[in-house]
């Protein structure tokens, strides 16, 4: 059998057929586990931090290098599962982390220039995370497209 | 910009009744490289093509072709 016509599939499904071999797949759930690790230890650190509160150095220097950690199994994940995957998927992942990179570079000098010469608001790191983010997905989406 | 290798893929695939999935389980890739492969949107790299060329027993160059 030949079955070469795909059935009408939703955007989800589409993108999931469209992310590699079952180990690759495997290997996306542990980065997404990492990430999400990361995320909630983050955000509960930077919760505690910011609320006033009398802790311990120890306690700080924990809820401060716990994220850290994390962040750091993420990445070692995600070059993990960039170095096995299918090279196809390598093609696109490359793209996103191009696209993601150089949305950044255009946004802080872009940013700037705008602080500089029309008094824009001092740039907050957390903008930059968020435009990578959207990028790197952005770019690894029209990867998915263009190969599809 | 580099012209698209064209290739044999479909047709080999074809005579030997597999789907792209099943093709692509034996080489160990995606369906969708399969496809961008057979499509002429992605032209695979020489581990790839030596596999593919070994599953049918043919020379890259038989399943390939630079087209110059």
């Amino acid at each position: 059998m030949t079955n070469d016509e795909i059935p009408r599939r939703g955007l989800w499904e589409w993108i999931q057929g469209c992310s590699g071999t079952l180990q690759d797949k495997r290997n996306s759930r542990r980065f997404t586990l990492w990430c999400l690790a990361w995320a909630l230890a983050y955000v509960g650190a930077h919760w505690i931090l910011k609320a006033d509160l009398e802790l311990a150095t120890a306690l700080v220097w924990l809820l401060v290098s716990t994220p850290i950690m994390l962040m750091i199994g993420a990445v070692f994940s995600y070059m993990h599962f960039l170095r096995n995957a299918d090279e196809l998927l390598q093609k696109i992942q490359i793209q996103g982390l191009a696209m993601g990179f150089g949305a950044a570079v255009v946004f802080v000098t872009g940013y700037q220039l705008l602080e500089a010469g029309a008094g824009a608001s001092e740039m907050q790191t957390d903008h930059l995370l968020i435009v990578m983010m959207f990028s790197w997905v952005a770019g690894q989406l029209h990867g998915l497209w263009r190969y599809r | 910009m580099a012209l698209p290798v064209k290739n044999r893929l479909r047709v080999l695939r074809a005579e030997r009744e597999w789907s792209q999935a099943s093709l692509a389980e034996q080489l160990n890739v995606s369906r969708q490289t399969i496809n961008a492969i057979e499509t002429g949107k992605y032209d695979p790299g020489l581990p790839l093509a030596f596999k593919i060329s070994r599953l049918f027993a043919q020379q890259i160059e038989e399943i390939f072709d630079p087209g110059d």
